[in-house]
């Protein structure tokens, strides 16, 4: 009996340099996958955003938080380059219509996307557990309703955090700005807010990691950097294909 | 061959209690020709015993239940227990109070003879079976009357069969054939107490005095004659029905029975190779002359065919649970309307991508969700090739959704990733016509877009769209309208 104890104790401190190393808080998480074992982290598509999180990417497991001030601040292309590989997606309560034609030009495919609309925020949460927990999906995005006063308790995002570890998916809670100052399960939170012109500023107030020096500025693909796409090739303002009789460009004029 | 018997020995009690889920809350019993025939734990408490006369019972035990034996009942209650036990075999048969199930050609399947047993127990008690006599034997007679007669032993379960047979007390082997129960008087009178004991008997001599059938009997049990036996036929549709104890009003109840009406329906799915698509639960509400209420139907569309049980009743939980009821429902009946070829289920060579390989397959989460949201709410986009942004898209129930679609092209102007559902008309600038946005003017980038078309079904758009900046630096999709007199802005979109 004290023998094996011995043993075991002695089994245990040579296993010590062997553990995983532990995160330090004031240097950067390097996990393969925080909580899920050996996930891949998944990157963001943005090197500059891929530089300041833990793992090099987002988690492939677990609530993450964007806060937005204003819906369509640049949320969707932010999270384009990951979304668009990958299996099914669901949309939870998106606050207006994700436009098809749009989704699939920014790489994701109308067929792989499911959006649930619920009728009280309870069945939403419900809805995002659910699909959390079946593992069925590469990602879920949740958009928290109540323009007025947030209203998620903890315990729910709790809950949600949990089942998104479980299923081993991410979870993109799209929150309003004002819950920024709320306590939340979420290991990693950002805060996002546009920029002239085509910028988005990113705040990760929120990482394993120590807090960042100043918030990120990212240049993102859309609209009005037409000029560097005409350069090259891709969709820009004016239509390039005229080769339809209805869809045609206006006829310059001096103002409308 | 390997035979299990199931010999439901508190049949009269449960074909009455099927459907409640923990007895009847308080003693009963059920009686026949005034007799008490069977009685449950808190009545057998309370001194009530089987052969007492009801009245005799009632005085001893306050408040007792008595029930009228129903042999209708108890055979429905058969007959769904047969039902899901097809899933292991084809070949059951149905007795009068049990179960048999040829089992040889299903222990590979099901993980050996032990495991199948624990299965077919669990499922028997799914099915509503509490109180069960189990019994595995060479041959369907052995089997029948072991799981009927034989004391319950681990000792005597692992001598050979033969033995065990021989073993047998008399009068209840008899009892259990159906033979003259005055052959035990006769046969105890000469010594003998087993069916060993009539089996040492001269042949010829036991024969001429009567004991033709149990020796038959005997000889049935042991192999040495042929012992046919009839299959269930299972019903052509599926359509079963199951009154309930109380009146029920609340969802945990009705799930709960719902569950006694699914096991079956798992089974007859299994034994035909179907799984269901579309199945409906109607719940019969109590009507009086003054109050006529229509049956209430719940309707489960699958969009992932499945024949488990446990899948089926979690997307009928989910129905039943958001369902209101206009009254208490007194029974429930559970209807196959279609169902589809499936040969069982297919694992996955490799993990599937995205998820972590453990999950479940997508249209059942689709299937879970809708149950419990409606269809009307999970959603799938679908690109139709037209140019006027708001029909470019349609949004439909994802259920049905799955092959692949030919994709519209696409568009070669940018486009929003959000719309609104309606265009708002926005405010203009007096002097210069300016679209404003919350008393801000919007400045237009580039190049409009014109977008005419609509004119063949009636409805049809001449707009100028612009992609604008509003002044919290998002991109606005506006555009112009050009039809009628007056022209005004419109927001129609954001770029997310």
């Amino acid at each position: 009996m004290r023998s094996a104890a011995l043993a075991f104790l002695a089994a245990d401190g040579s296993s010590a340099q062997r553990l995983p190393p532990v995160w330090c808080a004031d240097q950067l998480d390097r996990p393969t996958g925080s909580e899920g074992d050996g996930l891949a982290q998944r990157p963001t598509g943005h090197a500059a955003l891929d530089a300041e999180l833990p793992g090099g990417g987002w988690p492939a497991a677990g609530l993450i938080e964007l806060l937005l001030p204003v819906p369509g601040c640049g949320e969707l292309r932010l999270l384009a380059p990951a979304l668009a590989q990958g299996g099914a997606l669901l949309w939870v309560d998106p606050p207006l219509l994700p436009y098809a034609p749009a989704l699939a030009a920014l790489g994701i495919a109308p067929d792989r996307l499911v959006i649930v609309t619920a009728a009280k925020p309870a069945d939403a949460a419900w809805a995002a557990e659910q699909a959390l927990r079946s593992g069925a999906l590469s990602a879920v995005l949740w958009w928290e309703r109540g323009e007025g006063r947030p209203s998620t308790a903890t315990a729910t995002l709790r809950r949600l955090h949990l089942a998104a570890q479980e299923g081993r998916t991410p979870l993109f809670a799209l929150r309003p700005a004002l819950v920024r100052g709320q306590s939340s399960p979420a290991p990693l939170r950002l805060a996002l807010e546009p920029a002239a012109p085509s910028r988005l500023v990113v705040d990760v107030f929120k990482r394993r990691g120590p807090p960042m020096a100043a918030p990120l500025t990212l240049v993102l693909p859309g609209p009005a950097s037409r000029r560097a796409r005409r350069a090259g090739a891709g969709p820009s303002l004016t239509p390039d294909r005229q080769d339809h009789a209805v869809v045609r460009p206006a006829p310059e004029r001096a103002t409308a | 061959m390997l035979w299990f018997a199931l010999h439901l020995n508190g049949l009269p009690l449960e074909a009455w209690l099927a459907a409640a889920p923990d007895g009847a809350g308080w003693p009963c019993c059920v009686a026949e020709a005034k007799c008490v025939v069977q009685a449950d734990a808190p009545a057998l408490a309370l001194g009530v015993t089987p052969g007492m006369s009801v009245a005799t019972a009632s005085s001893l035990a306050a408040g007792l239940q008595v029930f009228v034996r129903d042999a209708a009942r108890e055979a429905a209650l058969v007959e769904r227990l047969a039902l899901s036990l097809a899933r292991f075999t084809p070949s059951v048969v149905v007795q009068r109070d049990g179960v048999l199930l040829e089992v040889a050609a299903s222990l590979r399947l099901f993980g050996g003879a032990r495991a199948l047993w624990r299965a077919v127990r669990e499922a028997a008690a799914a099915s509503g079976v509490r109180s069960l006599h189990m019994a595995a034997a060479p041959t369907a007679a052995a089997a029948a009357v072991l799981a009927r007669v034989e004391p319950r032993s681990p000792a005597l379960r692992r001598l050979p069969v033969p033995q065990r047979l021989d073993a047998l007390p008399l009068a209840g082997a008899l009892a259990a054939w159906g033979l003259d129960a005055r052959l035990a008087d006769l046969l105890h009178g000469i010594g003998c107490r087993t069916l060993g004991d009539v089996r040492m008997l001269p042949r010829t001599g036991a024969q001429r005095r009567g004991m033709g059938p149990l020796l038959e009997a005997i000889a049935r049990a042991r192999g040495e004659v042929p012992d046919p036996q009839t299959w269930l036929a299972p019903p052509r549709r599926f359509e079963m029905g199951l009154e309930l104890l109380h009146r029920a009003d609340d969802a945990a109840m009705l799930v709960f029975a719902t569950q006694r009406l699914v096991q079956p329906l798992a089974g007859w799915l299994a034994q035909q190779w179907l799984a269901a698509a579309h199945l409906t639960l109607v719940l019969r509400h109590e009507t009086s002359v003054r109050h006529a209420l229509p049956d209430t139907e719940l309707v489960l569309a699958l969009g992932d065919p499945t024949r488990d049980a446990a899948q089926l009743l979690l997307l009928l939980r989910e129905r039943l649970q958001r369902t209101a009821l206009p009254a208490p429902v007194y029974a429930l009946v559970l209807r196959l309307d279609q169902a589809v070829n499936h040969a069982g289920r297919e694992a996955g060579l490799w993990r599937e991508q995205g998820g972590a390989g453990h999950g479940e397959d997508t249209r059942a989460l689709l299937d879970r969700l809708a149950a419990r949201l409606g269809a009307e709410r999970v959603l799938r986009p679908r690109l139709v090739a037209d140019h006027r942004p708001e029909h470019a898209m349609k949004l439909e129930p994802a259920q049905e959704g799955g092959a692949p679609r030919r994709h519209a092209a696409a568009p070669a102007a940018p486009r929003p990733a959000w719309l609104l559902p309606e265009p708002t008309r926005l405010a203009e600038e007096p002097g210069s016509g300016r679209p404003l946005l919350q008393g801000a003017p919007l400045a237009r980038l580039g190049r409009a877009e014109r977008i005419e078309a609509g004119w063949f079904d009636g409805l049809p758009v001449s707009r100028d769209y612009h992609v604008a900046q509003a002044p919290d630096q998002r991109w606005l999709w506006v555009f112009r309208e050009r039809r009628g007199e007056a022209v005004h802005w419109y927001l129609h979109g954001v770029f997310g």
